[in-house]
C-alpha cells in the first residue's frame, strides 16, 4: 500500500512544480521548424503509429514496425525478440491481452480491418496517452461510431496464403440526425485448400458500433463484434520429413477419407480450430471541459475456442511423421533390406497412405475393437458391450468468460502539461476441457487415463466421482478445470514538453490473483486435483520515462527506460494444471524486465529513417513443458536403473534472459505515386544465467529432479530469427488501387535447445569422450532464408513444376502475396496528395 | 438515409452468408471386413517351420490368456485354443488393447511365425488390421500343474496355475527393469 501511494504521489509533485513552466517562444530558422508530413497511406489508415518523435510529430508511421508486422511476420519474426505478451492491445480502453496467456489473440476480430482502422500505435516502449503499455508497445483501438467516415465501402481480395478469397464491407453512417452514429462491418475469408496442402479456412466476422451524442459534453457508445472461424492446420515436423517429400509445406496432419462405396475420397485434417468469442462494451464518453476527458467502459466476452486432434490408447501411434514410420528409424531397428527401401521409396513418392493419415485404417481398428466395460459411469451392474474407440477426434476446449471495466482520463493543465491515467478492474474464468468430437466408426469411447502404469487400479480413472466413463460424441473426457485470473490496475502518465525537450513519466500498479479449480478428481492426483486451489497473489509496480530531443524539425533523438514487473501467466505456475494444483518449485516471483532504448529519426518530405539500439533484461522468467523424456535419471543408489523414460513436465524457474541489438527503417518517397522501403534488424536474445529446473512425472506425484540446474547461459532462446532485412517498392495509383513487391531475409533463428541435455542429470547418460556430447550441446541456426520473387511468380504461373528439390538446394518458399484492386467508394473529400504544414511552437 | 441503411444491412448480411463458417461432417467409409481366408488352429501354426511369413489371406482363431492392463507385458499378449490348449505368443509392434477373455481372430497375412527363446510368436504385426474381438468376458480356465512340469518344458504360453508354492525370497525386485515393478506382496519397489 505504501509503495502504492508513493508511486502515485511521484507524478502527482512533478505537476504541481511543471504548472508554473512557462513556454519559451524563440525564431527559428525553416529547418528547425517542425514538420508534419501527411502521404496517401496515411489517409487509408487512420492509424496514428508513434515512435516517440516530439509530440508535434504525430502522424507518420514507423516504417519498421510496418514492415515488421508485415513482411517478417510470416518469417516469425519477433520484434527486439519480446514474446507478443508483452505487447499489450486495448480496444475503448479495455485490455485484450489473453488472461490466461498473456497474449492479444487478434483473431477475436479478424477480417474487420474497417472497423478497426482507428488505433494509437506505440510501438516498443514510449509514451502513450491511451494506457500505460507493455515492453513490446501498445495498439490501442477506438470503435467510437461518431469517428468513423460516412461511407459504403467494399473489398475483394485474392491471395494464395492460408486463405483464397477475402470480401469485406462496411457502411458508416455519420450523423443521422438527433446525435445517433452507426457503424457496421461484415467480412468473410475462405479457402477450400490453403497453400499448404490439407489446410482450410472457413470465417466470417460481424461488428457494430452504435453511439448517441446526448449533447456536448456524453456520449454513450455500445459495440458488439465477433469473428467465428474453422481453420485446418498443419504442424511442424522433422527436416528428414521435409527433405523426404521435397518440400517445406509438408503437412502431416491430413489424409484421405473414403466417404462412399465407389471409393470417392476426400482430404481430412484432423487439426482443425474453432473460435468465437464475441465481445461486447458500453462506452461512456464525458468531457467535462475542452481540457479534461473521461471514457469508462463496461465490457463482457465469452465464447467457445478449441482445436481438434487424434487421441488414441492402446493403439498404434497413427501420426505418419512419427518417428518409428520414417525410414532413419526403419535403417536403425531390425529392418530388412527390403522394407527398408520400400519406405524410403513410400516416402519420396509421397503415397499417403504411408505420408498421410490412414483415416480408413483408423474406422477399421475402431469397428474391431469389441469391448466391454462393467460398472460403467460408477454404476454398479451396468455393463456396456460395444466397439470401443481405440482413435477418436477430441476437441480441446478453451471457453472463456471475462468482464470488467476500465476507466480513462485525460487532464491537460496547459498545452505543454498533460496528465493521462486509469484504471481497470477484470475478472475471467477460462474452462479447460476435452469432449469427444468423432468416434470414427465405434460406438463409444472408454474414458480412462491409458498411459496410467496400472490399468486395473484406480490411478486410470480420468474422475474418480465417474469411474469406468463411457464417453459418446460430446461428453467431456480427459479432464477438466477453470483458470481463473482477476486483477486490478491503476496506473498514471505525466507527459511535459519543454523547449526541444519532450519528457514523459508514467507509473503502474497492479494486483492479480490466479488459481485453479478442478473439476475432475483425477485417480492419478486423487489428493490435490479436484476443487479450488489457493489464490495465489501478486503485487507488480512499474516505471517507465522517456525523453525526446528535438535537434531540429527533421532531426530527433529518442531514449527510453522501464522497469516493470508483471505477474506470471496461470499456465506456468502450475506443474501441469490439466491433472493437479500442484504449482512450481520455490516461491512464486512476478517477471522483473528492465529496458532501455535509443533511437535517432529524420522526417523530410521524401525521406522517413529511424535507428535505434536496445537493450533489455528479463528476470524470474518460468519455463513448463510437457514431453516424453528419454533417460531420465532416476537419482538411485543402484548403478543399475537409474534411468527411465517417460512423459514429465519440466520446470524451469529463476531464468533471466537478454535482449541486445539494432533496428533501422526508411522510406524514400520518389515520387508521388512510388515508395521505396527498407528496413533491417539484428539482434542477440540469450539467456542470461544458468536457471534452476525439475522434473516431474506427468501421470503420478514423483518428482524426478528437483532443483537442479540447467547450464543455459549464453545459449539462444527461440525467439524468431535474430537478424531480418527487407526491401520494397510500392506504387499507388491516383484511381485507389495499389501493387507491392518486396524481397525479405532472415538469419540466425534457433530452436530451442533442450535444457535437459544441458544438464549434469542428462549427460550422465553419455560416457566421457562420447562424440555426440559435441552434437547434443551445440545449437546451430536455421538455414537462412529469403522470399524469391521469381521463382515465387514461377509457382504461381507454372504450378507443379517446382514441386520438388534436392535437399542441398531446398530453400524457404513463400508464396507471392497479390492483393487485388479495393474499391472504396467514399463521400467526396477534398484530401491533397501531400501536404506540408508549417507549425510554430 | 433509411434505404441507406437497409440496403448496408442488406449488403452485410449477404457478404456474411457468403462465407458461413459450417462444421465440416464426414461420412464414414464402407466397411471393409478382413478377409477370412485359410482359416489355421494354434496347434499348425506351432507345427510350421520358424521364420514363415504367411503370405496369403489366412486367419487363427484363440481366447486371449494374458494382456498389457496390468503392465506386465507391453506390446504383447497370449492366445489360446480354447479346446486344444495350444497357446502361442502375440508380439506386436504397438500396444494392442486386447482383454484377458477376448475371443479373436488374427489376420495372418504379413505376420511371421517365430520362435524366441523356445517361445513360440507371432510377430511383426499390430493389432489394427489384423486382430479381430469377437466377444468379450469369454475366459479360459488355466490348467492345474506343477513347477516340475513347466521346468520340463512343457505348457509353453500356456496359462496355468501353481498351487501350493510361495516365494522364497520377501520384498526382492522380481524384474531387471520397466513398469510397475512389484514383490510378492504387490508392494512397488
Amino acid at each position: 500500500m505504501k509503495k502504492f501511494l508513493l508511486l502515485l504521489a511521484v507524478p502527482l509533485l512533478m505537476v504541481s512544480r511543471l504548472a508554473a513552466q512557462v513556454i519559451d517562444s524563440t525564431d527559428l530558422n525553416q529547418n528547425d521548424l517542425p514538420t508534419v508530413i501527411l502521404m496517401d497511406s496515411d489517409f487509408e489508415e487512420s492509424s496514428t503509429s508513434v515512435n516517440d518523435a516530439s509530440t508535434l510529430l504525430n502522424s507518420s508511421r514507423d516504417v519498421f514496425n510496418s514492415i515488421a508486422a508485415y513482411n517478417f511476420g510470416s518469417l516469425r519474426y519477433r520484434v527486439r525478440g519480446n514474446d507478443s505478451k508483452y505487447s499489450e492491445v486495448m480496444i475503448n480502453g479495455i485490455s485484450m491481452n489473453d488472461p490466461e496467456t498473456g497474449r492479444p489473440v487478434f483473431s477475436n476480430w479478424g477480417g474487420l480491418n474497417d472497423a478497426f482502422r482507428n488505433s494509437i500505435l506505440v510501438e516498443g516502449l514510449g509514451k502513450t496517452d491511451a494506457g500505460f503499455g507493455g515492453l513490446g508497445g501498445l495498439t490501442a483501438y477506438s470503435t467510437r461510431a461518431s469517428q468513423y467516415r460516412k461511407q459504403v465501402s467494399l473489398s475483394y481480395a485474392f491471395s494464395n496464403r492460408s486463405y483464397n478469397h477475402r470480401a469485406m464491407a462496411s457502411v458508416g453512417t455519420g450523423e443521422m440526425g438527433n446525435g445517433w452514429y452507426l457503424m457496421a462491418a461484415a467480412s468473410g475469408r475462405y479457402a477450400g485448400e490453403g497453400y499448404t496442402e490439407g489446410t482450410f479456412y472457413q470465417a466470417y466476422s460481424y461488428f457494430l458500433s452504435v453511439e448517441k451524442r446526448i449533447n456536448d459534453k456524453h456520449s454513450f457508445d455500445l459495440i458488439v463484434f465477433g469473428a467465428p472461424s474453422q481453420r485446418g492446420g498443419s504442424a511442424p515436423v522433422v527436416q528428414e520429413a521435409y527433405d523426404l517429400v521435397g518440400s517445406n509445406f509438408y503437412n502431416p496432419n491430413w489424409g484421405y477419407q473414403t466417404i462412399d462405396a465407389n471409393g470417392t475420397l476426400v482430404k481430412r485434417n484432423s487439426r482443425v480450430s474453432t473460435y468465437h468469442q464475441p465481445f461486447a462494451n458500453l462506452t461512456w464518453y464525458w468531457t467535462p471541459s475542452k481540457k479534461t476527458n473521461f471514457q469508462t467502459s463496461v465490457y463482457y466476452f465469452a465464447g467457445p475456442g478449441g482445436q481438434s486432434t487424434l487421441e488414441w490408447g492402446e493403439a498404434k501411434d497413427p501420426r505418419p511423421d512419427y518417428y518409428k514410420n520414417l525410414p532413419s528409424y526403419y535403417m536403425t531397428n531390425a529392418h530388412s533390406t527390403s522394407e527398408i527401401e520400400a519406405q524410403f521409396a513410400a516416402w519420396m513418392n509421397r503415397d499417403p497412405e504411408v505420408t498421410q493419415i490412414d483415416w480408413d485404417a483408423l474406422y477399421n481398428a475402431n469397428r474391431n475393437h469389441l469391448f466391454t466395460v462393467q460398472n460403467a459411469n460408477g454404476q454398479v451392474g451396468n455393463t456396456i458391450t460395444g466397439r470401443a474407440s481405440k482413435y477418436i477426434i477430441a476437441e480441446r476446449h478453451y471457453d472463456k468468460q471475462q468482464m470488467g471495466g476500465a476507466t480513462f482520463f485525460k487532464h491537460e493543465f496547459q498545452p505543454n502539461l498533460i496528465m493521462t491515467g486509469g484504471l481497470a478492474l477484470n475478472a475471467s474464468r477460462t474452462h479447460y476441457y476435452e469432449s469427444v468430437a468423432d468416434l470414427l466408426g465405434g460406438d463409444y469411447y472408454y474414458d480412462i487415463n491409458k498411459y496410467a502404469e496400472n490399468l486395473e487400479s484406480d490411478e486410470c480413472q480420468t474422475d474418480l466421482n465417474n469411474p469406468n466413463h463411457v464417453a459418446y460424441v460430446g461428453d467431456i473426457i480427459g479432464y477438466s478445470y477453470y483458470a481463473n485470473r482477476n486483477y486490478g490496475r491503476i496506473w498514471d502518465q505525466i507527459d511535459w514538453l519543454v523547449g526541444n525537450f519532450d519528457l514523459y513519466l508514467g507509473v503502474q500498479a497492479e494486483f492479480t490473483q490466479i488459481w485453479r479449480e478442478g473439476l475432475w478428481q483425477s485417480g492419478s492426483f486423487a489428493d490435490n486435483s479436484y476443487g479450488k486451489d489457493q489464490m495465489h497473489n501478486f503485487f507488480d509496480p512499474s516505471v517507465k520515462a522517456g525523453v525526446t530531443y528535438a535537434i531540429n524539425g527533421r532531426n530527433h533523438i529518442v531514449a527510453n527506460f522501464a522497469y516493470m514487473l508483471q505477474a506470471p501467466q496461470f499456465r506456468d505456475i502450475y506443474v501441469s494444471p490439466r491433472t493437479r494444483n500442484t504449482i512450481v518449485e520455490g516461491e512464486l516471483k512476478s517477471e522483473r524486465i528492465s529496458a532501455v532504448d535509443l533511437s535517432y529519426l529524420y522526417r523530410s518530405p521524401e525521406f522517413k529513417l529511424r535507428l535505434t539500439g536496445y537493450y533489455n533484461i528479463y528476470q524470474n522468467l518460468i519455463w513448463n513443458r510437457s514431453f516424453y523424456c528419454e533417460n531420465v535419471y532416476l537419482n538411485t543408489t543402484t548403478s543399475a536403473n537409474s534411468y527411465t523414460s517417460e512423459f514429465v513436465n519440466f520446470i524451469m524457474t529463476d531464468i533471466s534472459q537478454r535482449s541486445l541489438g539494432v533496428e533501422m527503417g526508411a522510406e524514400w518517397n520518389i515520387s508521388p505515386t512510388v515508395t521505396m522501403q527498407a528496413a533491417a534488424a539484428n539482434g542477440i536474445h540469450v539467456y542470461n544465467n544458468n536457471p534452476v529446473f525439475s522434473v516431474y512425472d506427468d501421470n503420478n506425484a514423483t518428482a524426478y529432479i528437483q532443483n537442479s540446474v540447467a547450464y543455459l547461459k549464453g545459449y539462444h532462446v527461440s525467439s524468431g530469427p535474430e537478424t531480418v532485412a527487407s526491401l520494397g517498392i510500392k506504387y499507388n495509383s491516383p484511381k485507389y488501387w495499389w501493387v507491392s513487391l518486396n524481397a525479405n531475409y532472415m538469419a540466425n533463428m534457433y530452436f530451442d535447445v533442450n535444457p535437459y541435455n544441458h544438464t549434469e542429470e542428462g549427460m550422465l547418460h553419455y560416457a566421457q569422450g562420447d562424440i555426440r556430447i559435441e552434437d547434443v550441446l551445440r545449437q546451430d541456426p536455421m538455414k537462412d532464408a529469403f522470399t524469391r520473387l521469381l521463382e515465387a511468380l514461377q509457382r504461381v504461373l507454372f504450378p507443379g513444376e517446382c514441386e520438388r528439390q534436392q535437399p542441398a538446394q531446398q530453400q524457404e518458399h513463400h508464396p507471392l502475396w497479390l492483393r487485388a484492386i479495393a474499391l472504396q467508394r467514399q463521400q467526396p473529400r477534398h484530401v491533397p496528395r501531400q501536404v506540408l504544414l508549417y507549425v510554430r511552437s | 438515409m433509411k434505404n441507406r441503411v437497409f440496403n448496408a444491412f442488406l449488403l452485410l448480411a449477404m457478404v456474411g452468408m457468403m462465407f458461413t463458417a459450417c462444421k465440416k461432417e464426414y461420412p464414414e467409409p464402407p466397411i471393409q471386413d478382413l478377409p477370412i481366408g485359410t482359416i489355421y488352429t494354434i496347434g499348425e501354426i506351432l507345427d510350421l517351420e520358424p521364420g514363415t511369413v504367411f503370405t496369403e489371406d489366412a486367419s487363427v482363431y484363440g481366447i486371449i490368456t494374458a494382456d498389457e492392463q496390468s503392465g506386465n507385458l507391453y506390446k504383447a499378449a497370449f492366445m489360446q485354443d480354447r479346446a486344444t490348449g495350444a497357446a502361442i505368443e502375440l508380439y506386436l509392434n504397438a500396444v494392442s488393447g486386447v482383454r484377458i477373455g477376448d475371443s479373436v481372430r488374427v489376420y495372418l497375412k504379413d505376420v511371421t511365425y517365430s520362435v524366441y527363446n523356445n517361445l513360440p510368436q507371432l510377430s511383426n504385426f499390430e493389432a489394427d488390421g489384423h486382430i479381430v474381438i469377437l466377444a468379450n468376458n469369454k475366459p479360459i480356465e488355466p490348467e492345474v500343474t506343477t513347477i516340475a512340469d513347466v521346468n520340463a518344458g512343457n505348457h509353453l504360453a500356456q496359462l496355468i496355475r501353481l498351487e501350493n508354492v510361495r516365494f522364497s525370497q520377501l520384498r526382492q525386485r522380481l524384474a531387471a527393469t520397466g513398469y510397475g515393478q512389484f514383490d510378492c506382496h504387490r508392494h512397488g519397489v
